[in-house]
């Protein structure tokens, strides 16, 4: 992460402590960057040279209009005034790893062949939470090359439990035998 | 006329022969007698010196011939106590060799016969290796094929329980 990412997310993440706004600064912080991930002609209109800033703001305001806190506005606005906007994401994600320690928060990303139906998720986000001390904010991704089970990525910790990695342990097994 | 014969004897001739022979005996010995007899008695003693002096080189030459004949005995005992030394070299040589063909031909089979093992153990482990990897990839393709949305649910189930029991 850069410094001025780092910076800007400290100074961002200061003012939602301070205003007690931590959570929903959050998450509408999050749903702007959903948008600007999903839109990236938006984000370039953002980066261009040939627009002023006041137009960039203009956009802003009718694009999120008043549905955004006014201290989330104001720092995109200021972000646009110190030509810094190309460090929105990188600020975002250096935000969520201030924001989740402080919400004793973890993110988790679980590997399944089938989509996790709500029943499951919640199941597991529990057994996580249990697990770890911490509430568990989960992904699931599809990845049908695990065969079966799940894997789950909780920081720099896996629990594979995916057929794969049966298998896999199986074949060192199987390929440790000595053969006479 | 005095009848001549065919040989008449004049004595005064006969004299005077003889007083010629008489004056030139006399004066061969008192002129050349002396002098010839030196130049035969010098020519007895050269001959003389030079039999003695053959004698004494035949002698050396007998000498040196015992010497050479002794040098040439000492050299062919030589000769031969180097054959004898070389052949004893050669024989021992000839062990050393042959002691050190049968090492290092032992030390190449055991060599080989190692590397045939490690060859041998390898393949195996190749054939065995392939046969694990061609039962887990039909075992995946089986078990894609075959797990249908409930039985996949089923182990997610599962994996959630044990993940909740591992605290």
């Amino acid at each position: 992460m850069s410094l001025v990412a780092k910076r800007y997310a400290q100074a961002l993440f200061d003012t939602a402590v301070d205003n007690n706004l931590v959570d929903g600064m959050y998450d509408e912080f999050s749903s702007v960057i959903d948008l600007f991930k999903s839109e990236a002609r938006l984000m370039n209109l953002m980066l261009t040279p040939s627009m002023n800033t006041s137009e960039k703001k203009g956009v802003l305001g009718r694009v999120f209009g008043d549905s955004y806190n006014q201290y989330l506005r104001n720092f995109l606005n200021i972000l646009l005034d110190k030509n810094r906007f190309e460090f929105l994401l990188e600020i975002h994600e250096t935000f969520k790893q201030l924001v989740l320690p402080y919400k004793n928060t973890v993110e988790a990303r679980v590997l399944t062949v089938v989509p996790l139906d709500e029943a499951l998720r919640v199941a597991l986000e529990a057994n996580l939470a249990k697990r770890f001390d911490k509430k568990v904010v989960l992904e699931n991704i599809i990845d049908t090359s695990i065969l079966g089970g799940a894997v789950v990525y909780v920081g720099d910790q896996v629990i594979d439990g995916s057929i794969k990695n049966q298998l896999n342990q199986m074949k060192t097994q199987m390929n440790s035998l000595r053969l006479h | 006329m005095e009848s001549a014969g065919l040989v008449n004897i004049d004595i005064k001739i006969l004299l005077a022969t003889v007083v010629n022979f008489i004056i030139f005996v006399f004066i061969l010995k008192h002129f050349f007698y002396q002098k010839v007899k030196d130049i035969i008695a010098k020519r007895q003693d050269d001959v003389s010196a030079e039999i003695v002096g053959a004698t004494e080189k035949n002698a050396a030459a007998a000498q040196l011939k015992k010497e050479y004949e002794g040098f040439l005995a000492d050299i062919r005992a030589k000769e031969r106590e180097i054959i004898r030394d070389a052949n004893v070299e050669a024989q021992a040589q000839k062990h050393d060799i042959v002691e050190k063909a049968h090492a290092d031909a032992k030390l190449i089979i055991e060599k080989a016969m190692a590397e045939i093992e490690v060859e041998k153990r390898k393949a195996m482990n190749e054939v065995k290796s392939n046969i694990v990897d061609l039962s887990l990839f039909a075992a995946e393709k089986i078990i894609h094929k075959s797990m249908d949305k409930k039985q996949h649910e089923a182990m997610i189930m599962d994996f959630i329980d044990k993940v909740g029991d591992a605290k």
